[in-house]
């Protein structure tokens, strides 16, 4: 794919589309997504912005280190989502998030598609190295993506991250490192061949 | 494996999957199982949490994974 880097991000997936936040255009249902406590739950963004603070939030993602990309439904062409990225470039390794917002995606593999996309672009196109997911322990959704994506857990820190309410929750680190990804690439590259 | 277990597990699942418990088995996964997903599974704990009057931990939730996952944790209960 062709892609410059600082300039606005483009991927698909075969249901969904994925295209970098435009602060000027912020679409009206992320005020309505960023102001559901059930939506903003295991969030990390402050809640209850309105557009105008939306617009000032989003523009500190430059399309380098820091990507925020709207999710569209490819058919319906209504956002669904965002996916944010935040690349440790001397590290060789980057965050990922995702919020669904549209809760009738909520256990559709919605999030299983659209990730999958990302990662092959993270490992592939940007050459990283290693891709982390930060989960808080009451987020089992996540938890079940995750492992299902194959990441590994690397640890549980405890009450770790302020929640909305005023809590304290425990985060768990999960990653998937480029090697992994390519082996089991090579895997289902090899059943398939196998299949016929 | 107690088997009073492994029938109470597929039976939690099966109601909160919506399907007949004999279409589950000991031996299924949330890779084997299409309507195990990710929605579905936090309902599950939640179940777990609500009959057994039990918090689920994080290092807990994620060894939850297949039937006999949960009956094994239902069993420590």
């Amino acid at each position: 794919m062709k892609w410059k880097y600082g300039t606005p991000l483009l991927l698909g997936t075969e249901n969904y589309v994925l295209q970098s936040v435009n602060p000027a255009a912020i679409p009206d249902e992320f005020v309505t997504w960023f102001s559901d406590p059930e939506v903003m739950r295991f969030m990390n963004d402050p809640m209850g912005m309105d557009k105008s603070k939306l617009a000032s939030y989003f523009s500190t993602y430059n399309n380098k280190t820091r990507i925020a990309m709207t999710i569209y439904d490819r058919k319906i062409k209504s956002p669904i989502g965002i996916f944010k990225i935040y690349i440790e470039a001397p590290h060789n390794h980057c965050h990922t998030s995702v919020l669904i917002g549209d809760k009738s995606y909520w256990g559709t593999g919605a999030v299983l598609e659209i990730r999958e996309r990302v990662i092959s672009f993270l490992f592939k196109g940007m050459k990283l190295n290693k891709i982390c997911g930060y989960v808080r322990g009451r987020n089992f959704p996540a938890l079940f993506n995750y492992t299902k994506q194959k990441f590994t857990k690397e640890g549980v820190r405890k009450q770790h991250m302020r929640n909305h309410e005023g809590g304290l929750d425990d985060v768990v680190e999960f990653a998937l490192l480029r090697e992994e990804w390519l082996k089991r690439q090579e895997e289902n590259s090899n059943e398939e061949t196998a299949r016929g | 494996m107690d088997s009073p277990n492994i029938e109470k597990a597929i039976s939690l699942l099966s109601s909160i999957l919506d399907c007949p418990a004999d279409s589950i088995s000991e031996n299924d996964t949330i890779e084997t199982v299409e309507k195990w997903d990710s929605l579905n599974h936090m309902r599950l704990i939640l179940k777990i949490e609500e009959e057994y009057k039990a918090e689920v931990d994080p290092d807990t939730a994620l060894g939850l994974f297949t039937v006999k996952d949960i009956a094994a944790y239902i069993s420590t209960l």
